[in-house]
Parts: C-alpha cells; structure tokens; sequence
C-alpha cells in the first residue's frame, strides 16, 4: 500500500529530526576529540620514549630521559646522563658489563672519579670530600688505600704512604711554619723525622722503637 | 508560511552544511593525532642529528653521540670509539683532542693532552689493575708518577728530563724509605728502612761509597 502524502511527509520529517540530533551529538564528539588531541599533543622529538640507533654489528645508543646510554652487541659500555638519586655521571663498562670507570657528582654535588679493577674493587679515586677538600687515593687490590694526596682536615696537603693494612708509614706535609717529613714502623713509633718540629726548631732525628734518639741535629 | 516540503529542504540543506563542517573537524583531528603521535619508543639504523643555524650539530649514530661545532671540528664525544672502547672525548676549538676518559685495553684511563697534542696528565689503571698518577712534561717524558711497584707497594716518582728516576718515596709494610739519586742513577741520599730491618740515613759519593751514616 502507497503511504498518503501527509504520512511520508510526517516519516521524513522524523527522519530529519534523528538526523540532526545525531549531527549534534556529533559535532560535540567531534569537538570533544579536537579539545582532547590540542591538549595533550607534543612535537615528535619529545617524547616520552627512547630514541634509538642500532648498528649492524647490534650496538646501539640510546637517548632516554635520564641521558644517553650506548651499548655493544651484548651490554652497556657507556652512560652518560642523570643516575641513581638523580647524581650526573658519566661511567664506563668493560665488555663484561663491569662498570670500571665514573666521573660523577654524589648526591651532596661533590665531584670525584673512581676506576675500578676487573674485579670491581675500588683502586683510585679523585674527589672532594663533603667540605670541598681534594683527595687523590690509590688502592690494593682489597680496596685498601696505599697512597693518598690530599688536604687534610686541618687544611694541611699531605702525602702518606700506606702500609697494606692502611697503617700510614710516611708521610710529607707542611703548614705556614715549615714542612715535615715523618717515617713510621710497622708499630706506628715515629723512627725518622726531618723539617720543623711543633717547637719552631728546624732539624732531623733518627729514634729507636722506644722513641729514643739515636742522632740528631742539630 | 511555508510548506512541509520547503521546511524539510531548508533542514536537509543545513544538515548538509553541518556535516561538511564536522567531516572537515574530523578531518583535522585525524591530521594533528597524526602529526603528533607518540610510538613507544623511536628506533631507526640511520644517525638522528640535530642541527642549528650556524652548522654545529650533534649526531646520535649507534656508536653513541658525537658534538660538532660551527666549524666542523668535533668538540665532544661519548660512546664507542673505533676500537670499541667506551670513550668520553673533549677536544678544543682546532678539533684536537684535549681530554679523554676511556678504557684502555679495557682498563680506565684520563688523559689530558696539551694543545701541541702531548700527554701530559693521565689517571689510569695499568695493566694489573694498579692505580697510577704520571705527569710529563712538554716532550712528554715522564716527570712525577704515583703508583704501585711490582711488589704492590706504593711509590712517588720523581725523574729528571731523561726519564730516569731521581728520588722516590714508598714503603713496604715494615718501614718507608725516601731515596735520592744524582745523574747516573746512584744513590747518594738514603732515609728510612734498610733491606736489612734498620732505619737510618746516609750520605753516599758517585762511587756508593758512604760518607756519612746515622746512627
């Protein structure tokens, strides 16, 4: 049966009226997928994610948002970047994956450089301590320090050199007033000393290990 | 008033209208989502280099990441170098290589070159792994060195132009020892422990013939 004129004109006009709610239902969505990309869109190059650069050979670099981190085929040989408790460091690796070498900022802002043995013992450092004093250690293989260059605590530089158990057996500092020179033995009984003594003389002397003079002079 | 029909075209007339507008809305959405969609990660095998309007220019290849200035000269470097060595590499305005902090042989080293290209400052592991501090002069001969004899034990090194040694400091675990040494590498001047358990000084001519000896 052919519907009248009036009833597909009233059918038409319902199906005009669903079409335009739906256009504005729409054009909101539409909208709302604009407003959302504006919002959180961002230049390609700052992205969250890696940038990456693979070789042929399978070594790669890679730029994160901690810095720039390039491995070999197998493990990471190099980092440069902001580390562990957001310290800046550059450190090193062997092809093992050890790490052997870092110039760093520790979590204080002092600087320092440590080089590290295969066995990933600490064998020299170059650093400023907590109050800005500069320290050059070298170390044995059980981490224990050997040689040190250094300012000390009373602002003195000093070189000592250590026995293996860490016990300083000479040492060659000097203040405003003269230098000294002072050889231990193995007990710690000061054996030879030469330069200044604390009572403003200048001389030498050469003891036993009851601290008892043998020479002096003057 | 207008009739039924005229209503309806007026109507279907704007819905046309506004679904053009909004195919071109979702048009632009689609091209900006695009334009500035993030991947998880970006990896490509060709170098990644960013460049200013003076030339200077920084390369991330996958030897790692090497700093160029205007002039063409790279200035800093830090990655793999040729060898495969990790290395970190500052060089001055001519190009030349003034610093490097890289495994030699796969053991640390800082070198400091001076602007004739000369090693002159080098903080390094030797090939036991002993710490070592040397400092040469202009015709990079070694002048000063700190580091570990072959029996482990500490030393200072002072040496002349020659490169041979002129005093030394150390110590073994018994007693140290400062030593002085004249141009042909005799002893003159000894303080400290003996190889025989004393500790004393001396005095010694050219020949090693002591002079004077206390006690």
């Amino acid at each position: 049966m052919t519907p009248s004129i009036d009833e597909t004109d009233a059918a038409l006009a319902e199906r005009v009226e669903g079409l335009e709610r739906r256009a504005r239902r729409d054009r909101i969505l539409a909208l709302g997928a604009l407003a959302l990309v504006l919002a959180t869109a961002q230049a390609p190059a700052s992205g969250g994610g890696p940038t990456v650069v693979r070789g042929a050979d399978g070594s790669s670099a890679a730029i994160t948002v901690n810095g720039l981190a390039v491995r070999d085929a197998s493990q990471m040989r190099v980092f440069a970047g902001v580390g562990i408790e957001a310290a800046p460091s550059v450190n090193e690796y062997d092809s093992t994956g050890r790490m052997r070498q870092s110039a760093y900022l520790a979590v204080n802002g002092s600087p320092g450089l440590r080089q590290y043995d295969a066995n990933g013992k600490l064998r020299s450092s170059l650093e400023l301590a907590n109050d800005g004093s500069p320290k050059l250690h070298q170390y044995g293989p059980t981490e224990n320090v050997r040689l040190a260059l250094f300012i000390g605590d009373k602002g003195l530089p000093e070189v000592d050199v250590n026995a293996s158990n860490t016990n300083t057996m000479g040492y060659l500092s000097a203040d405003d007033d003269g230098p000294y020179l002072v050889m231990r033995d193995a007990n710690q009984g000061i054996r030879v000393y030469a330069g200044r003594y604390s009572t403003g003389a200048w001389g030498l002397d050469v003891r036993n290990a009851a601290n008892t003079t043998l020479f002096g002079k003057p | 008033m207008a009739s039924l029909p005229d209503t309806l075209k007026t109507r279907v007339e704007r819905l046309e209208r506004s679904s053009r507008r909004d195919r071109a809305i979702v048009f632009g959405v689609i091209v900006l989502a695009l334009a500035t969609a993030q991947t998880p990660s970006s990896s490509t095998s060709a170098p990644i280099v960013v460049r200013d309007a003076s030339g200077a220019n920084a390369s991330l290849t996958s030897a790692g990441l090497a700093v160029y200035d205007a002039t063409g000269h790279r200035r800093a470097f830090f990655g793999l170098d040729s060898g495969g060595q990790p290395s970190a590499d500052l060089s001055d305005g001519t190009g030349a290589l003034r610093e490097s902090f890289y495994l030699f042989d796969g053991h640390p080293m800082l070198r400091q070159f001076d602007a004739a290209g000369k090693r002159r400052a080098e903080l390094d592991l030797t090939a036991t792994d002993s710490g070592e501090l040397v400092l040469s002069d202009a015709n990079q001969k070694i002048r000063l060195a700190l580091f570990s004899t072959s029996s482990g034990d500490p030393q200072i090194g002072l040496y002349g132009t020659d490169e041979k040694l002129r005093a030394y400091f150390s110590t073994d675990d018994v007693s140290p020892y400062l030593v002085m040494r004249d141009a042909t590498g005799q002893n003159r001047i000894s303080v400290g422990g003996y190889s025989d358990g004393s500790i004393g000084m001396d005095i010694r001519n050219a020949a090693n013939a002591v002079l004077w000896k206390a006690p």
